[in-house]
């Protein structure tokens, strides 16, 4: 009787002791989290505050007056726009190695290839006729380094952003 | 008790001492073991039972922001309206120890109040007086450093809008309270008041500054009192820009002058002039009465009861349908009415949506003004314009009808991703037709000033006299606008400009009419908004383009086409 008592006893002190210490560390971590929620909050209103001003910092008439004092950029005009169907054909390179070979018509048949499309003939150009010239080229991104094939590639950028320099 | 009192009978008085603590200790020892049960149980049921388990995932509560009203955003995600926590100064009276000392410190940091009325204010007998609203951090910081007891802060929700007047008229404003006291503010106040997602506008802020732009030069340029801008999505019926100046800074205090915040884009109703000949042409059109090839005699004025219809551009000949609206033609074009009739007008005029209000969100519409009675008199003027009043809004709203292939589409001042199939009012060869003539119209008629090249663009222009004294007209104020679409082999967006009241100039050879006021605006709009618009210039001598928008004029024998 006196025995199980004392076990009984210090079962209850252990489950008081354990408890105290679990509602404690309970508390503390209620605590953690609405610090973290208020955290939450108060970077949110920031993040609030910051779009506002991004938004205020964006006016068109603003980004414009900068724009003019700070950059040579001018509205693009329609001149500045081209298609690519408007480039010349790369001449070939014999030095490097391109070789010409004409494909007829009566050939593209019977290798039952479609029709190759037709270029839009340029201010009086002549049109080849009775077959489509092709020339075969090494890769396309090999050029990229040589100094004659830079022009065009920073034209056609150009194009893609939608400015030009004045 | 009772079997307690039977064994008192039968023991002694010792015995039933004890007998009595045991069965009280008893009955208590149940109780509490109950009461031990119940705990047990509901601890049991909270843990376990309820939700069936503990969730894996902790609900947050209260970690997301809300501000009391959702933000307005453009197409493109800016903010064009959104709100700010910011710190409001009030005072207590009762705390206050001397309110003329307090006053007089309080004005040397917020200059704009008045010492007097700050100092009335904090001898009342209240406890909670307004002092400022909104205060500026810098402005919170100075206050708190005079340390006058009594004077406190509270967070308020203000309304901002970062991009000032440039949309002033869609958004609207809200009061110091946060209710939406004009446009969409207005309209959507409960949405905004209750969501949290923020409303998307369809206005593209680009476009909306340069058509802002562009039409404050036309206005300052001509000495105009005022003016709007409309450019719309001809298929999905979105407004993409809606200007109306002079406009406000809805961030502003003080009061709003009535000039300034009146929308003309959508509240005020005009006589538009010559511009409606697009819709009578198309109506004669569409009624089989007139053809592209056929024509009216315009040799002679109209003469009716006191009035005397005439041309601005007297050609004194007949005239073919395309030279008529290309010269813009009054007798022409009433003549061209009179054959369709007046019940045939005033059902077109119902059917492209002129004679109600427009579907647009804003609580600023007008409403078109048309005669009760149609009489002859009023086809002939409505055939060019007078004698009804529409808001800029229907105008483009109708001109986006006739040229996207006679589909009339609500428009509307929210972003939407699938239009509705909308509702057929002209024919889809009557819209070809008509594109044709206001192509014509820009490369050689009246429009001349707004060819964009590569743009395509075709229009009308308007001059109009606005009603003077006396129900005459006054021939020195006038209303000048220009309403076109783009690209016109497939039309993309319809843009009208329209400017009151502009006044001849030296650089205009004293002419103040739409071509010389409204067209070169549009060209520039056009010309700076298309690449945003993802429209691009194309090569207007290729032959498909030719093909499309060729016109045959026959009383000059030629061909118009894109080398014009």
């Amino acid at each position: 009787m006196r025995r199980s008592t004392i076990i009984w006893f210090l079962i209850a002190t252990c489950v008081g002791v354990a408890l105290f210490l679990l509602k404690y560390e309970v508390q503390n971590k209620e605590d953690q989290l609405a610090a973290l929620h208020r955290g939450i909050l108060a970077d949110q209103e920031a993040i609030h505050v910051l779009e506002a001003e991004w938004s205020y910092l964006n006016r068109p008439d603003r980004l414009e007056a900068l724009v003019r004092r700070h950059l040579n950029l001018v509205p693009m005009e329609e001149r500045r726009l081209g298609a690519l169907e408007a480039l010349p054909m790369r001449m070939p390179d014999f030095e490097s190695g391109d070789t010409i070979i004409r494909i007829t018509e009566e050939e593209l048949i019977a290798a039952n290839l479609p029709p190759l499309p037709e270029m839009r003939p340029r201010h009086g150009a002549p049109r080849i006729s009775g077959g489509i010239m092709v020339a075969r080229s090494a890769p396309i991104l090999q050029p990229i380094q040589e100094q004659g094939s830079v022009g065009p590639r920073i034209s056609a950028v150009a194009m893609t952003v939608g400015m030009g320099v004045q | 008790m009772k079997p307690i009192s039977r064994s008192v009978k039968i023991d002694g008085v010792a015995k039933q001492a004890i007998e009595i603590g045991r069965n009280r200790l008893l009955v208590a020892g149940c109780l509490i073991a109950l009461g031990f049960i119940a705990v047990g149980g509901r601890v049991i049921e909270l843990s376990a039972l309820r939700d069936h388990n503990e969730p894996n995932v902790a609900t947050s509560t209260g970690s997301t922001l809300t501000t009391g009203r959702a933000d307005i955003l453009d197409r493109n995600g800016m903010l064009l309206a959104t709100s700010l926590r910011t710190p409001s100064l009030y005072g207590d009276p009762q705390e206050i120890l001397d309110a003329d000392r307090a006053a007089q410190r309080l004005v040397t940091v917020l200059t704009d109040l008045n010492p007097a009325e700050v100092a009335a204010q904090l001898k009342t007998e209240r406890r909670f007086v307004w002092l400022k609203r909104t205060l500026t951090p810098t402005e919170q910081f100075e206050v708190n450093n005079l340390g006058i007891p009594g004077l406190h802060f509270q967070d308020e929700w203000r309304r901002v809008y970062p991009q000032g007047p440039l949309t002033a008229h869609a958004v609207g404003y809200t009061n110091v309270d946060g209710m939406g006291q004009a446009g969409l503010e207005q309209a959507f106040d409960d949405v905004l008041r209750s969501g949290r997602d923020p409303l998307r506008l369809s206005l593209d802020l680009r476009v909306q500054h340069i058509v802002r732009e562009e039409l404050a030069r036309q206005i300052i340029s001509f000495e105009g009192i005022g003016g709007t801008g409309v450019v719309l999505d001809v298929d999905s019926g979105e407004t993409i820009a809606m200007v109306s100046l002079p406009d406000f800074d809805p961030n502003g205090s003080g009061d709003i002058p009535d000039e300034a915040e009146f929308n003309r884009a959508s509240l005020g109703v005009y006589e538009m002039g010559s511009t409606f000949k697009i819709f009578n042409t198309a109506m004669a059109l569409e009624e089989g009465t007139t053809s592209l090839t056929g024509g009216y005699d315009a040799t002679n004025p109209i003469k009716i009861s006191r009035f005397t219809i005439n041309d601005d551009h007297p050609k004194a000949r007949w005239l073919s349908t395309p030279e008529i609206f290309m010269y813009s033609s009054n007798i022409g074009s009433v003549k061209m009415a009179m054959d369709a009739g007046t019940e045939a007008q005033k059902a077109f005029m119902g059917r492209i949506g002129f004679l109600g209000k427009l579907p647009l969100e804003l609580p600023e519409r007008g409403r078109p003004l048309w005669p009760s009675t149609w009489r002859e008199i009023n086809t002939m003027t409505i055939a060019f314009g007078h004698g009804i009043s529409v808001s800029p809004m229907h105008l483009a709203s109708g001109v986006a009808t006739v040229v996207n292939g006679g589909i009339k589409q609500p428009i509307t001042l929210l972003r939407t991703d699938a239009p509705g199939p909308g509702e057929r009012v002209i024919s889809e060869n009557t819209s070809h037709d008509m594109r044709r003539l206001m192509r014509l119209v820009v490369l050689g008629g009246t429009g001349r000033k707004s060819a964009a090249e590569g743009y395509l663009i075709g229009g009308k222009t308007g001059t109009a006299e606005k009603p003077g004294g006396r129900g005459g007209y006054n021939k020195k104020s006038l209303i000048s606008s220009f309403v076109a679409a783009f690209p016109m082999n497939a039309p993309r967006y319809v843009v009208l400009i329209m400017v009151d009241e502009p006044k001849g100039q030296k650089h205009s050879h004293g002419y103040a009419s739409g071509g010389w006021v409204a067209a070169p605006a549009v060209k520039r709009i056009v010309e700076r908004a298309a690449p945003l618009l993802g429209v691009a210039a194309v090569d207007e001598n290729a032959p498909e383009i030719r093909r499309e928008l060729m016109i045959e004029v026959p009383s000059e024998g030629g061909k118009y086409n894109a080398t014009f």
